[in-house]
């Protein structure tokens, strides 16, 4: 990467893609003529879904060999239900069976097939109150997940220890199991007669005069949709899907990586004049897309093996078009992610036997994982969120079944996506090194070698490893503090502070210490002109009201104020508790952030890139960064803070220091959490404009920083 | 065009100590010449054309091509060269000439014109009737000629041949040798490593002999004969492994 500031790194950039694009193009060429890739693509998914749809159908679901149910049952909560419930179906069954009838005198259907029997059955201790019919509705609901009723029809209007009105019990709530065939079948048949004898009532009203109005039973079903208990076999289906697309990855992983090592045709590639970020963002592109299409070409018999072999799978009858692209997504996600580990310790090998050799390890521990996430109860929550591998299974698992919450999805693929950043960073610097290449001279532990001289940055790899690193030590410091149950403001704050201090003060000194990184060339520490902090002041000061008003045109109001209002709210309730204390806890994150985000990460980027690349990347790390790590309010955060990022990152390559930005950050996060309203008033907003506009001028005429990026590069 | 000074380079130990690969080198080749960099196993000669390449960095001193240190502008140098190794190899799942155009390419080599050296080359190196051939499928001498035809495909002024005989028969090995020679006529600088002591005598314009690391001894043959006493290279090479550095000290009379 020999970007420079002055334009022309576009131009290179262009360059890049278009030989990574023809690298690519090479790879897959050689991987898609391997005899072993096309076995793994083709032969095994045709062996494997229909073997699977044998066992499913052999062991685990022989009611789907049987005729189809021809006897439904019904639970109901007393008898009385259940003996007016059964009237009113044969009603509708004569209904039906007249209309047959009729429709066959006139020559216009063949035989329908017979209708199914539907049999309600009900508590035998009857519920005396509202408490006891709750207890009961607890009972049929268990029932429903035993499989001895297919649904549960519950009377809404009964008050207190009243009987039902039978005679007014519209609209029924009908609990079904999610994704339960027979219920949906025994919900198709009920609908039918039920709609059968409210038509016959219906004729029989208009042409009766003096029907009293309380004899007309109409009958809406609402239907409530119990979420099944998670079902191993309907889990073993996502699980299978990314196993599957780990599999595809595999080889083509070691052939790129080891096998090149070991054929002898890594040196002459690493002797051409192309950097090694190119050849192994080729072959990343190429193992993703190997895993990619072995994901799809999974989705495709999947979906054949379910749809023509009649096997019963609960969600998997419901394999529609956005259900598949969903999970398409996901898939492409993990590939990503997967690739990236793979390739990272496939770097580290010099033959094909020793690549599988630590392969095998991580293929056993991803079987962990999986399994795990099959294990009843658990949930994409908290710390799963950002447990890799773990999150993808539970999100294909909760893709098949209720869903996924929106934001702790995006947690889920935000955080895997930065794991594959760190994977991909740490294989770019393994990938062809001299330890590697030549392991008769050096051995890979060299890689890991405190290096002899002080180094003026971190490196890349090492800041993202950190950033990394975070994401599942912050959820763990959070679950421990919750564990804690409620403490005292002056506790929660010091609490807090002590995480942040943990988090993005000892964690990053970790690495400047392993690193050797010089402090002041690292973090950036020269000291900038006063006009530069000058200007970071104002912008601090203005940036607040511009910030609060994007969030509210990002952002539901409603929304906003349940989560945003909350959270300030706490810090002026902790405020009236232990005073302007309380500022700590915006003061020091921000001092902690700067110097992790406009220091050390952004001096490692800078040293390799311009200010595009440098500004750019930073800002969006430090967005997503506040998304996963965001508390209260998370998806919601990511353009306020991308573009205060954005900010804060202009003003430190212009400045040339870490001082300017981090005066910014400190006055605005004081000012937002300790002083300002509930509302603001529209004219500061106008004034935050302007003056927003001069502290940005101040920064950009005191500016240095060129200079000094040229000599970071040195 | 090629110059080395003072190029060091040691290897850290697993016991914390250091082996000493190359201590000191210092040479230059010229265009138009074939330097034999010649010593037993382990001497240091692929150690040092690696770093002259950019591949190993120098614990110290300098290496550059055409005026381009291999540390500071290692991209400048791997343009100007092509280095031919003894164990490199070819990508089995493509044709020849798709490995010969995909290196071209690596070496930004416009589209015509590489396909024009990649026909000027097949006729040279008598590759024209396996150009469409895999590259599972060739012999060893086959593959040779095409690493060979690789590493020339971008036309570059310096060759670094590191063993380009090994294991190649009696053809293959004359091929190779002639090839080299019509390298030293088109006025490339050529360094040459090699056990085949015959050919590079009848190749090479000078010798730098190694040991341990070091350059024991530096000339055209004419001048190691009289330093050293001894007639021929092999005799020159069995005084090499028996006295070292003492090489320079003529032999007593026979």
């Amino acid at each position: 990467m020999n970007e420079t500031s002055d334009g022309t790194g576009d131009a290179t950039w262009l360059a890049t893609v278009a030989r990574v694009g023809r690298l690519t193009q090479k790879e897959l060429r050689e991987i898609l003529r391997d005899r072993r890739t096309i076995l793994t693509l083709i032969a095994m998914p045709l062996l494997l879904y229909p073997l699977m749809a044998v066992l499913f159908l052999q062991l685990s679901f022989p009611a789907a060999l049987q005729k189809p149910v021809s006897d439904y049952k019904v639970g109901m909560l007393t008898k009385t239900e259940a003996d007016v419930f059964r009237d009113r179906l044969k009603q509708g069954e004569r209904a039906v069976l007249r209309k047959r009838a009729a429709a066959k005198v006139d020559g216009r259907k063949d035989d329908p097939p017979p209708l199914p029997s539907v049999q309600p059955v009900w508590e035998e201790r009857e519920p005396k109150n509202d408490a006891e019919r709750a207890e009961a509705a607890e009972r049929m609901i268990q029932r429903l997940h035993d499989g001895v009723v297919q649904v549960f029809i519950m009377l809404p209007n009964v008050q207190g220890d009243a009987k039902p009105d039978v005679s007014r019990w519209s609209p029924c709530r009908i609990y079904s199991l999610s994704n339960s065939a027979p219920a949906q079948d025994a919900i198709s048949v009920i609908e039918l007669l039920l709609t059968a004898a409210n038509e016959e009532d219906l004729k029989a009203r208009l042409n009766v005069k003096d029907l009293p109005a309380i004899h007309m039973l109409s009958v809406e079903l609402v239907t409530v949709r119990v979420e099944a208990r998670e079902n191993i076999l309907a889990s073993l289906v996502p699980l299978i899907l990314i196993l599957m697309t780990i599999t595809g990855a595999v080889y083509p992983a070691i052939d790129l990586t080891a096998g090149e090592r070991e054929r002898g045709t890594l040196e002459i590639l690493v002797a051409a004049p192309v950097s090694r970020f190119e050849l192994l963002t080729a072959k990343y592109f190429s193992v993703v897309t190997v895993a990619v299409l072995n994901a799809v070409v999974n989705l495709v018999f999947m979906t054949i093996t379910v749809k023509w072999s009649g096997v019963n799978v609960p969600g998997l009858q419901e394999l529609s078009l956005p259900l598949l692209l969903e999970m398409f997504g996901l898939l492409l996600v993990f590939a990503g992610f997967f690739s990236a580990v793979l390739l990272c310790l496939t770097s580290f090998a010099r033959s094909f036997k020793e690549a599988q050799a630590y392969l095998i390890p991580l293929m056993l521990a991803s079987l962990g994982p999986g399994v795990m996430a099959m294990m009843p109860g658990l949930k994409l929550t908290g710390v799963m969120t950002v447990l890799p591998l773990v999150n993808i299974v539970l999100m294909a698992r909760d893709l098949f079944d209720a869903g996924v919450d929106p934001v702790h999805g995006t947690i889920a693929v935000l955080s895997t996506g930065l794991y594959a950043v760190a994977a991909l960073a740490l294989a770019a610097r393994v990938f062809g090194a001299e330890s590697v290449l030549y392991s008769e001279q050096s051995s890979w532990s060299d890689l890991l070698r405190r290096p002899d001289e002080p180094q003026s940055t971190a490196s890349l790899p090492s800041m993202l490893w950190c950033l990394a690193l975070m994401v599942p030590m912050q959820f763990a410091l959070i679950a421990f503090v919750r564990s804690l149950g409620t403490l005292p403001p002056l506790a929660s704050i010091l609490l807090n502070l002590a995480v942040n201090l943990l988090l993005f003060g000892m964690l990053p000194a970790i690495f400047v210490s392993v690193g050797r990184v010089t402090l002041a060339t690292g973090i950036g520490t020269s000291m900038p002109s006063t006009t530069a902090l000058l200007g970071g002041l104002i912008l601090g000061a203005s940036l607040w009201p511009i910030e609060l008003w994007l969030l509210q045109w990002t952002v539901d109001a409603h929304l906003l104020e349940e989560r945003l209002g909350a959270a300030l709210e706490g810090y002026r309730t902790a405020r009236d508790s232990v005073g302007f204390l309380v500022l700590a806890l915006a003061i020091v994150p921000a001092i902690l952030e700067e110097l992790f985000f406009r220091g050390l990460l952004f001096n490692a980027l800078k040293a390799q890139s311009g200010a595009v690349i440098t500004i750019g990347v930073s800002s969006v790390l430090f967005g997503i960064t506040h998304v996963v790590l965001g508390g209260p309010i998370g998806l919601e955060r990511f353009v306020p803070s991308a573009i205060l990022g954005l900010i804060l990152g202009a003003v430190c390559w212009r400045s040339g220091s870490v001082w300017p930005g981090m005066a910014l950050h400190v006055c605005h996060n004081t000012i937002l959490l300790g002083f300002a309203p509930k509302e603001i008033p529209v004219a500061w907003l106008g004034l935050a404009g302007p003056c927003a506009l001069l502290g940005g001028l101040i920064v950009w005429w005191s500016g240095n920083g060129e200079s000094q990026s040229e000599e970071l590069k040195q | 065009m090629i110059s080395v000074h003072e190029l060091t380079k040691r290897f850290p130990l697993p016991d914390g100590s250091y082996l000493l690969a190359v201590n000191r080198l210092s040479f230059s080749v010229q265009p138009g010449e074939v330097y034999g960099l010649l010593g037993p196993n382990g001497a240091g000669k692929t150690t040092t054309l690696r770093m002259l390449l950019g591949l190993l960095e120098p614990t110290s001193g300098q290496a550059s091509i055409a005026g381009f240190g291999s540390t500071q502008h290692p991209d400048e140098v791997k343009r100007r060269v092509g280095l031919v190794a003894a164990n490199a190899g070819l990508y089995p799942g493509l044709t020849v000439s798709e490995m010969l155009l995909f290196f071209a390419d690596l070496y930004s080599v416009p589209q015509e014109q590489a396909e024009a050296e990649l026909g000027r080359l097949s006729q040279l190196l008598g590759l024209a009737d396996i150009l469409d051939r895999r590259c599972v499928n060739l012999s060893t001498g086959q593959r040779q000629r095409v690493n060979l035809a690789r590493a020339l495909i971008h036309r570059p002024p310096v060759m670094l041949l590191d063993e380009p005989t090994l294991g190649l028969d009696v053809l293959g090995t004359h091929v190779v040798i002639e090839y080299i020679d019509h390298l030293r006529s088109e006025g490339k600088a050529v360094i040459l490593t090699t056990h085949h002591l015959d050919d590079a005598e009848r190749l090479c314009t000078r010798f730098g002999l190694m040991h341990q690391g070091e350059l024991v001894s530096e000339g055209t043959l004419t001048e190691l004969r009289e330093r050293t006493g001894c007639h021929s290279l092999i005799d020159m090479f069995l005084k090499l492994s028996k006295v070292g550095p003492a090489l320079n000290v003529p032999c007593p009379a026979e």
